[in-house]
């Protein structure tokens, strides 16, 4: 039957790995956030031909697997003769395949505020990064959060791709586990339940950030 | 632009379509028929149908595709099912594609209006005349572009199937590169395959979006 004696073995490792995956999920979320804002920004001011381009590359990230992105980075790097080890590839990956999609959300965030209330924190003469902190972000933020978060949840679940080009995070290394124990329910189901606990964590993460960006209007 | 080896090696990466779209129709049409009338249960006052249904839904909504994958191809192995990486795939894209299209029939749901079933009660409709003629056809309305969106989710997901050896675009493609060394090429054509099945799958959704527009 089950086998908890399996379970209590290979937690450590597996929680090891955890580590690996959430270090995996944030410099992702990071990259894609930076990349994402970058682009927002690009896409406001758009010179024409700027504008096209990061509309095909999002385009792209939104029809492409994530998948084939990383056999592209793991296969075809090495080819061009750039080594990077399989972890920095993997958030290389899933940062410009996720950029897209944070493009659209800050995007979303940034035109919720109202243009009046920067050109009136203007005209109070408020300092400019005041501007930015006291007025537009408060506001913005309660709007992109949620999209946010729930975006952050899919780069959770996306890292557990990063097993497939050796990333010896949580899944890869279940997987590894299953085929040395011959016993994938008794690793499965711890492994689940991380995923789970980490998920959850992110909503309470939402769910206090809601609380504390709350507009009183 | 070796246009001879292309030609040919995007040949046999086609042959992979096949099961890429086999994978994604069974499961859009099995987890459609599934999330509906769970939708509907969701629905109603009685917890005990709520309940079991929102920690499925969540469960299958927060674990990684890929480990339900796992669960349905070895988990399933060790406890006396073993299936076909096919099949497996199928079970697992089901398993959370209908947990999505369940809650996306749920937003539908809730977007019809009070009126609509105290409307069909005057009439004197029965329960499931009322639910199939006034009230789905509604949900479906309201639901559509969440669901399209979800749908070439679905599709592109499919090349995670390549991981349990589901002779699809992805696999075929891994194998290819194995054989030809020739990785940038091959994963682009496999890359613009994918892109052009997802771009059919938008344009037809943002056709049907529109004709929707046209009837309200």
């Amino acid at each position: 039957m089950f086998d908890w004696q399996i379970v209590i073995t290979h937690l450590p490792d597996l929680l090891r790995a955890t580590v690996r995956t959430i270090q995996l999920t944030l410099w992702t979320v990071l990259l894609g956030t930076v990349l994402g804002v970058a682009l927002a920004i690009v896409r406001q001011s758009a010179a024409p031909m700027l504008g096209r381009a990061i509309a095909v590359y999002s385009w792209f990230m939104r029809t492409g697997p994530l998948l084939v992105i990383l056999y592209f980075l793991y296969y075809g790097l090495p080819r061009v003769g750039i080594y990077l080890p399989a972890f920095q590839l993997a958030v290389l990956g899933g940062g410009v395949a996720s950029g897209a999609y944070y493009m659209e959300i800050i995007r979303g965030g940034i035109l919720a505020v109202p243009k009046g209330q920067m050109d009136a924190a203007r005209a109070l003469g408020m300092h400019p990064l005041r501007v930015w902190t006291r007025v537009v972000l408060p506001q913005a933020i309660p709007v992109f959060l949620p999209p946010f978060v729930s975006n952050t949840q899919l780069i959770l679940k996306g890292s557990s791709l990063a097993g497939v080009i050796t990333v010896a995070e949580l899944t890869g290394v279940g997987n590894r586990f299953i085929s040395l124990t011959f016993r994938p329910l008794e690793i499965l189901f711890p492994v689940a339940v991380i995923y789970l606990t980490l998920n959850s964590v992110l909503v309470l993460l939402q769910m206090a950030g809601e609380r504390a960006w709350h507009t009183r209007r | 632009m070796d246009w001879e080896f292309l030609a040919h090696n995007f040949r046999i990466l086609i042959r992979g379509t096949g099961n890429t779209l086999l994978l994604g129709a069974a499961t859009l049409v099995l987890a459609t028929l599934l999330a509906l009338p769970l939708a509907a249960a969701s629905n109603t006052q009685r917890r005990a149908l709520r309940w079991p249904i929102a920690a499925y839904a969540w469960a299958a909504r927060g674990i990684p595709e890929l480990i339900i994958l796992f669960f349905c191809f070895y988990g399933l192995g060790q406890l006396g099912l073993r299936l076909e990486p096919m099949p497996a795939a199928i079970l697992a894209f089901t398993i959370f594609s209908t947990a999505y299209f369940l809650e996306i029939f749920r937003g539908g749901l809730r977007g019809v209006g009070r009126g609509q079933y105290d409307g069909a009660a005057a009439l004197g409709l029965s329960y499931p005349r009322m639910m199939l003629r006034i009230i789905l056809p509604q949900v479906l309305r309201i639901a559509a572009p969440a669901y399209l969106t979800m749908a070439i989710s679905v599709l592109k997901l499919t090349s995670i199937a390549s991981v349990v050896a589901v002779t699809e675009v992805t696999h075929t493609a891994n194998k290819m590169i194995v054989a030809t060394q020739r990785p940038f090429e091959i994963l682009s054509m496999a890359f613009l395959i994918y892109v052009v099945m997802n771009s059919i799958l938008i344009g037809l959704q943002m056709l049907i979006e529109k004709r929707l527009k046209l009837k309200t």
